[in-house]
């Protein structure tokens, strides 16, 4: 056997994988025996600690699971030591934004048509405000000069001086990396297209969206459309709290005074037209269709209405905030009037867009609307309730007596694993399915001419959080550099199969008018996270382990790039 | 159930004997089970087909890849063959998903990874679980069993209780539980299997015990005021071995079929791949319905892997209970 | 002492395992980091709704006092609410725990019937190829996991013959009806039903395979065979009298050890084929931390097993005049 010496990174990398009880090796090298040598030695202060990788199981999420792995490895191959700790979707919610237990945190943010306004993703996720547990700004970005922009985002009213608010933001977040942005992770839903002439898949939900349900054209001869979905239902009751498959049905049993309409805007829907709002800002009147009814008969009336909201304004943990506002309703026959404290120009997207309206004389009498509901669920959308067996599946039947009825007859959904659900799309059990299949699934289903694909881009996207709250996140070049160790494009060509689209910004490119195009891009570039960190002044050891320099002081670390420009 | 009580005349016979003779004597004891096992095997086919597989996976284990142990800044490499062409998780193939090939001889996954390293990597996980929590297990059982036996009272009904409550846990959903609570580590999941399965041991060598309890062999022990420990670990012990190794070989079993198990529900040690993580990782990607290649090696080596160690159970058996011997 | 004591002292053993298993499932599942409440935690507008929440729950009072609440609970046979859900679990875990128990009767009753026959066969044909080749087979089935069987059933029957459905326990659309025989005996249930069953069912064989093989042979060394076929009485009548007799014993006791574990066991199985039981949604629940369902899931299991072991010894008791109460 000879004597060789490997190189110090490969030989780092070597060792790292066989303390792991031998289980995995490098590749077979020539050598059996060596001796680390010391020449050389660079002047090194600290390691730099170790990196705790928090990202998903491949069970809870195949792809960012794959992901996590090329962002170890290419970290490691820098120099960090990564702590990888693969985690299923409630515990990675219960370590990384509750605990805050984190150091890379791997995750997303789903989108729906409401999600589609800058305010959520440049105030919610980056304001200082919402740095607490639970809070959505995971990262611990706590930049008082960004602080003053997402504030004037929230509130300005001329839609120019808007635009140009929310893309400094952009801009900003992009040099700051408190966030790395990864994906659009834009998806394909399949559906039968034997049995369903057309469907209409909504940005950021595809079949699951509103709109697919209310305009799917089922052929001829079908009356029962089976749709399904990979957790079933836990709640219809909006006094509850609600996952995202709960708000998409309950949007469908019940109606709202607008709906977001598929590029996102709040489109009069029991109202006649757009609400009349006061010259302060402050009043909005809007007039109720007449002759619509509740699935019993019962006519659906502006008491009905002041009645929901007071309702969800007491009782609903999602929609009570956005109600917050709100002084007093008053009813005058075919409309309603709501006086707010303030001016506030989300209202409508936000309350108007997405109160339903509950029928006063069943839910009046309940006394704990929180723990109990009606069990008929009976509202004035579209479909209405029919039978529900959990974990089995929910009927549902068309309104016909809706001023909007949709094609479906009978609606049936199923919930399931993923991966028996595509089997089941794959032998025509299924009619539509409201969830991504994998890439090899996807090859399989695009073969078969009887099964179609809908695509459709996503609002929401994949990202990955820097906790800064601890002190080594806290210098931008490093966090920098982090951000360029991650293969975007790998992440997108390869893992999904061209899924999708890489982002550099919480605004998604298909929401043309908020996106900016023009940010600093970073993109699986170990040459430049090199060169950054040499920059900034990090050094190497002779095992190829990443160090502070010895003169490094914690206090001069430069936290922001947006600020000094 | 007869079992060996050829040992105790010899015992009492050499009372008088000096001490170096009697400490010979119980190493003959010893390994005449295990001659008598020897003899068994060669009639036994099953049996050594059991032991040429169990020898083949324990063969492939060690040479799947290079093993190196590290001394300060010194390393050596104490196995330096790889029988795996390539890392579990390395990317290596030009196509994937693709059927088994001259380059990849299973296949390779929907990432591009070839299947063939996996499977002889996965070896591993199976020695070291199946190894080490059956022998935990085993070692748990037995001295509950002995002691609660040996001592009655107080100590047999709280010992027996315990064993009782175990056993009503039904193992599956007691070990997932346990591994959503302290998280998949290596030394959870065989945490988890150990826990349950010492329970069979302890009810089974318990209730030999008793009977050795009142035998002559161990009163005239006592008699000559040997301590409890001896007795039990000395004296009593030894005949009750056949019977202990007996279950450490269904125990084995059992916790590989119980790793697997887990792996299979994406419960597994991280960072490890195994043969459940292989059909997980074929499920999570959607390709059960055309990837054979992926799905149905590692099923097959876990099913020869248990199959093997029943094949070697049984001759076993035939030691314990020697009535066996003549049936094939 | 005699029986009636006997008995009366395993069902006051029976009590304490019982109690011992709630407790340490309730300290188990306390300890899952995280509560109901976490994975919303992204859509409370502050952290002050989420505390509110939490307290409505119960879950913020110390571990004794959420213990004999929930003591109090069981002994008036109320399993509490889901948090989740915010059903009584009861009302949840009904439905599901009927479909695990259909599903692990038909599995083990297939299991029992072709084993029995299956294992007297062998013995039977002693020493033949019928014989060593049906031994490694049940060996075979015996070693194999049980997801690993499921999957390779799926393989054949679903994906490349079509006979059956994939998932599931009945076709989409019908009547959602809780009457035992509008639900289960009908022809669109039964295909559903028929290969997680035999899943099941190959592995639960081998057991009253072997063991029946086993008494088999016993019965056939026995002397008193030649002597009653030398009263003229054909073999195989002496043999079936008594091998039946020799084997109740073992295979009954066998068989309800074999039920509660099957019960503990159906996870996998409702894994592979999506079948909506009380071990698939126990797993689903530790993970959402929603403890009154995985509770209530665990304990129904638990309590299966606890009940058929002590049925198993009641039983070999009564039908095994040797042994003593001891």
């Amino acid at each position: 056997m000879s004597y060789a010496v490997m190189t110090s990174n490969s030989r780092r990398r070597f060792l790292q994988t066989i303390g792991a009880a031998g289980a995995v090796g490098t590749a077979a090298l020539a050598g059996c025996f060596g001796v680390d040598d010391d020449e050389d030695d660079v002047e090194v202060g600290d390691e730099v600690p170790e990196l705790q990788f928090v990202f998903p199981t491949s069970g809870s999420n195949p792809d960012r699971n794959e992901l996590g792995g090329f962002i170890s490895e290419n970290l490691e191959e820098l120099g960090f030591e990564v702590d990888r700790q693969e985690l299923d979707f409630d515990p990675q919610i219960q370590q990384a934004t509750v605990d805050l237990d984190f150091g890379l945190n791997l995750s997303g943010w789903g989108g729906t048509p409401e999600r589609i306004d800058p305010g959520i993703f440049l105030y919610d996720m980056h304001h200082s405000s919402t740095t607490g547990e639970g809070g959505r700004n995971g990262a611990g970005y706590e930049n008082p000069d960004y602080d003053e922009i997402a504030e004037a985002i929230m509130a300005e009213t001329d839609q120019e001086a808007r635009r140009e608010l929310v893309m400094e933001a952009q801009e900003w977040l992009a040099m700051d990396q408190s966030r790395c942005y990864i994906a659009n992770e834009g998806g394909v839903h399949p559906y039968n297209a034997e049995r369903l002439e057309s469907v209409n898949p909504g940005l950021g939900e595809g079949l699951n969206g509103f709109w697919n349900f209310m305009e799917a054209e089922p052929a001829d001869d079908v009356d029962q459309v089976t749709f399904g979905y990979s957790s079933d239902i836990f709640s219809l009751n909006p006094m509850q709290d609600l996952t995202t498959p709960d708000r998409q049905f309950i949007r469908l049993l019940y109606d709202p005074l607008y709906r977001f309409d598929e590029g996102g805007i709040p489109t009069p829907w029991l109202a006649v037209d757009e609400p009349d709002v006061s010259d302060d800002g402050t009043t909005f009147t809007v007039e109720i269709r007449e002759g619509h009814t509740f699935h019993d008969g019962e006519e659906v009336t502006t008491e009905d209405v002041k009645f929901s909201y007071e309702l969800f304004a007491e009782y609903s943990p999602t929609y009570a905030t956005y109600l917050s506002g709100v002084e007093d309703i008053e009813t005058d026959g075919n409309e309603i009037i709501f006086q707010l404290e303030e001016p506030d120009a989300t209202f409508a997207s936000n309350a108007l867009g997405q109160i339903y309206v509950f029928p006063m004389h069943i839910w009046e009498d309940i006394d704990d609307p929180v723990n109990e509901d009606d069990e008929d669920y009976i509202g004035s959308g579209p479909f209405q309730f029919d039978d529900w067996e959990r974990e089995v599946e929910m009927q549902l039947s068309r309104f016909d007596d809706h001023f909007e009825p949709p094609n479906i007859e009978r609606l049936i959904r199923v919930p399931g694993d993923e991966d028996a659900l595509v089997d089941n799309i794959e032998s025509y059990e299924i009619d539509m399915l409201g969830v991504n299949p994998t890439t090899t699934q996807i090859d399989r289903l695009e073969d078969d001419e009887n099964i179609g694909m809908a695509q459709f881009d996503a609002v929401g996207h994949a990202f990955m959080n820097y906790n800064m709250r601890r002190d080594h996140y806290k210098d931008v070049q490093l966090r920098r550099a982090i951000s360029h160790c991650v293969p975007k494009t790998e992440f997108v060509e390869e893992i999904r199969g061209g899924q999708g689209s890489v982002t550099h910004s919480p605004i998604a490119p298909a929401i043309e008018e908020w996106h900016n195009p023009d940010v600093d891009e970073f993109d699986g570039d170990l040459d430049a996270a090199r060169e950054t960190l040499e920059d900034a002044g990090y050094v190497w050891d002779s095992d190829g382990r990443i160090h502070y320099p010895p003169d490094w002081d914690d206090d001069d670390v430069q936290m922001f790039l947006s600020v000094d420009g | 159930m007869s079992h060996d009580t050829t040992t105790e005349g010899t015992d009492t016979a050499s009372e008088g004997a000096d001490t170096i003779s009697r400490r010979r004597l119980r190493w003959e004891r010893r390994l005449a089970a295990l001659r008598n096992w020897a003899g068994i095997l060669k009639a036994d086919r099953l049996g050594q087909i059991g032991i040429a597989i169990l020898a083949f996976f324990l063969f492939v284990g060690i040479f799947a890849r290079p093993i190196t142990v590290e001394f300060g800044s010194a390393w050596f490499q104490i196995q330096p063959f790889s029988l795996a062409p390539h890392e579990s998780s390395a990317r290596v193939a030009d196509e994937s998903l693709a059927p088994p090939s001259r380059e990849h001889p299973l296949g390779t996954t929907s990432l591009g990874r070839d299947v063939y390293s996996q499977v002889i990597i996965g070896t591993r996980v199976t020695l070291i679980v199946g190894t080490i929590a059956a022998f935990m297990a085993v070692f748990i059982g037995a001295n509950v069993g002995i002691i609660s036996a040996y001592y009655g009272g107080w100590t047999e009904d709280i010992l027996m209780r315990i064993t009782d409550v175990v056993y009503g846990v039904p193992f599956l959903p007691f070990a997932i539980a346990l591994v959503f609570i302290l998280g998949a580590s290596l030394v959870n999941v065989i945490a988890a299997i150990v826990l349950i399965l010492w329970r069979g041991t302890a009810r089974v060598v318990r209730s030999q015990v008793l009977s050795h309890k009142q035998r002559p062999y161990v009163e005239s022990a006592r008699a000559i005021g040997a301590s409890d420990f001896r007795i039990m670990y000395v004296q009593i012990m030894p005949n009750v071995l056949p019977l202990i190794t007996l279950y450490a070989a269904f125990a084995v079993a059992w916790a590989v079929i119980a790793e697997a198990s887990l792996s299979f529900l994406g419960l597994g040690p991280p960072g490890m791949i195994s043969w459940g993580e292989i059909i997980y990782d074929a499920r999570s990607a959607g390709a059960l319905r055309e990837a054979w290649w992926w799905v149905f090696p590692a099923g097959v080596c876990i099913m020869l892997f248990v199959m093997s160690v029943f094949f070697i159970g049984r001759s076993l058996e035939k030691v314990v209970n020697p009535d066996l011997r003549h049936t094939q | 002492m005699g029986l009636r004591e006997y008995v009366i002292r395993r069902v006051f053993q029976l009590i304490l395992t019982l109690w011992t298993l709630v407790t340490l499932l309730f300290i188990l599942f306390r300890m899952v980091p995280g509560d109901p409440t976490s994975r919303f935690v992204m859509d409370y507008p502050s952290d002050a709704e989420r505390q509110a929440r939490i307290e409505e729950l119960g879950l913020n009072e110390p571990l004794y006092i959420q213990y004999i609440e929930y003591m109090g609970q069981l002994l008036q046979g109320e399993f509490g609410d889901s948090a989740h859900y915010r059903q009584p679990v009861s009302e949840i875990i009904f439905p599901l725990f009927l479909n695990t128990i259909v599903l692990m009767f038909t599995a083990l009753i297939i299991a029992y019937t072709v084993g029995i026959l299956f294992g007297a066969a062998m013995g039977w044909f002693r020493g033949s190829r019928f014989e060593r080749v049906g031994i490694i087979a049940t060996l075979v089935a015996r070693a194999s996991p049980e997801f690993w069987i499921g999957i390779i059933l799926v393989w054949i029957f679903v994906f490349q013959l079509g006979l059956f459905p994939r998932s599931g326990i009945g076709g989409y659309g019908g009547e959602l009806t809780m009457n035992f025989v509008d639900r289960y005996i009908n022809f669109d249930f039964l295909r559903h039903l028929i290969l997680p069953a035999l899943t099941g069912a190959i592995v639960y064989l081998a057991t009253p395979a072997l063991l029946m093989r086993n008494t088999m042979l016993e019965v056939l060394k026995a002397d008193f065979v030649e002597i009653k076929q030398a009263e003229g009485l054909p073999e195989r009548t002496v043999l079936y009298k008594h091998a039946a007799r020799n084997s109740i014993l073992p295979l009954v006791t066998v068989a309800a050890i074999a039920t509660g574990a099957a019960m503990g066991g159906s996870v996998i199985i409702e894994t592979v084929f999506n079948w909506p039981g009380v071990g698939r949604e126990m797993v689903a629940s530790v993970s959402r931390n929603d403890y009154p369902v995985a509770m209530a899931a665990f304990l129904l299991m638990g309590t299966s097993v606890i009940v058929m072991n002590f049925v198993a010894d009641i039983l070999y008791l009564y039908l095994d005049p040797r042994v003593k109460y001891e």
